[in-house]
């Protein structure tokens, strides 16, 4: 298995109230909850929009956290990305149930400058504390950043909106075809240049 | 295997990963995924690339009311009816943590909690369910927190320390307050590390509400009685039990 996620000693720390929690620990758990809740609440707002929608999403993926617990594995990647994998998944979930009558978004730009302030550390946060993260990330920005902008664009737009294709299509006025192909295109050159699959 | 089919698979994982697939496509590759394990480490794959964009976000404080929630629903999926305070089970420790975990939240927030004001329609003398309180004490910039967890009827207090002291700590005792109307009064020294646990000084003003206060001070704690440095955080006290 290809050791690509670097561990830290947060990573170190998750991995510990995982196991912990795995076993039904419930201060590990709140723990847990505590440092990691923030990340994924980001993740599930940024998605769904709207505050209470994510804050039941939120509550859903740490109800299937404490559930699930004793299931990750270090092959899932980091605590961190395992847990933020879970948290979109259910994200996308919910988008998908609510669809289509209650679209919540707003046709919102999509970060055309990858630099944009998304990246920029909250004020309260450290750079140690995306220490677990940070290797990874950098590596992942800059092959962001090494696509076309239109195969980027679509990247984004799919995984912080959680569009499908004929989403992507709508938004963007462009045609299906063109923008499964920019996908494709996007998502293989990704590959490549993450060293992957 | 033949370099394109590879391909066809590492894209379709990757749009799994990404929800772009509509509904069709996303059932193949779920049946895909409940038979290949090869799929399956692909999609593992991309799920922990992706993961790196939602990870770049700035962390956002959920409202404590979702822990709180979320306490109620981890209860409600074991069955425990009647449940009537309990001492020392898991419920209360459960407590314990779900009101502190939600007030880490509060505190990075800076949110201060506002208590609807207590209607006591009853009072029995329940000697199992002693009226407990729990804070969270957020160090800012740092992982460093304490849980401070206290039990008048008992005169118990516990201290449990999170996280890695930050340099500024260095060096340094940290002291714990209770700001009472007529000012701090020392809880005093808070472990770096561990848990530990100490008499709760007799005829506390201590309620939901009241404020707790970290404060540096110098090795052996405040000369004075009152803090002599820098606060560090604060936190408001809520009843855990």
């Amino acid at each position: 298995m290809p050791d690509d996620v670097p561990s830290a000693d947060n990573a170190d720390t998750l991995s510990l109230l995982l196991a912990a929690s795995g076993r039904g620990d419930e201060n590990a758990f709140a723990e847990l909850y505590a440092l990691t809740s923030p990340k994924l609440f980001a993740i599930l707002l940024r998605i769904m929009k709207t505050r209470e929608w994510a804050e039941d999403a939120l509550q859903d993926c740490y109800l299937r956290i404490w559930q699930n617990a004793e299931r990750y594995t270090p092959e899932r990647g980091a605590p961190m990305a395992w847990l933020a994998t879970i948290a979109r998944y259910r994200a996308l979930d919910l988008l998908r149930a609510r669809r289509p009558d209650s679209e919540p978004a707003g046709t919102e730009p999509v970060d055309e400058d990858f630099d944009d302030n998304d990246h920029a550390p909250a004020h309260d946060q450290t750079p140690e504390d995306y220490a677990a993260e940070a290797e990874g990330l950098a590596r992942l920005d800059d092959c962001m950043r090494e696509l076309p902008a239109e195969q980027r664009g679509i990247v984004l737009l799919a995984y912080y909106q959680g569009c499908t294709h004929s989403e992507i299509a709508a938004r963007t006025r462009t045609p299906m075809g063109t923008v499964k192909s920019w996908l494709r295109r996007g998502l293989l050159r990704l590959r490549d240049c993450l060293g992957g699959a | 295997m033949d370099p394109r089919a590879d391909d066809e698979r590492s894209l379709l994982a990757a749009e799994y990963a990404l929800g772009t697939l509509e509904a069709d496509a996303r059932r193949e590759a779920e049946a895909l995924l409940a038979r290949d394990e090869g799929f399956r480490r692909e999609l593992w794959w991309w799920e922990r690339r992706f993961a790196g964009l939602g990870l770049r976000l700035a962390p956002l404080p959920p409202r404590p009311l979702v822990w709180l929630g979320l306490q109620r629903r981890i209860a409600g999926a074991a069955v425990t009816p009647l449940r009537r305070a309990p001492r020392a089970t898991a419920t209360t420790a459960w407590a314990w943590t779900a009101s502190a975990a939600a007030l880490v939240l509060a505190v990075a927030l800076g949110v201060q909690m506002r208590k609807p004001p207590q209607v006591i329609t009853e009072r029995v003398e329940v000697p199992v369910a002693a009226t407990s309180y729990v804070a969270v004490l957020q160090m800012p910039q740092s992982d460093m927190h304490w849980t401070v967890s206290a039990t008048p009827a008992r005169d118990a207090l516990a201290i449990r320390a999170g996280g890695q002291p930050p340099a500024a700590v260095a060096g340094h005792d940290v002291e714990l307050w209770l700001i009472t109307d007529a000012g701090p009064v020392s809880l005093g020294l808070l472990p770096v590390s561990g848990e530990l646990r100490r008499a709760l000084p007799a005829h506390l003003p201590l309620a939901a509400g009241r404020t707790l206060a970290v404060s540096l001070e110098p090795q052996g704690g405040s000369p004075t009685g009152k803090p002599t440095g820098p606060v560090l955080t604060t936190a408001a006290i809520l009843q855990s039990g």
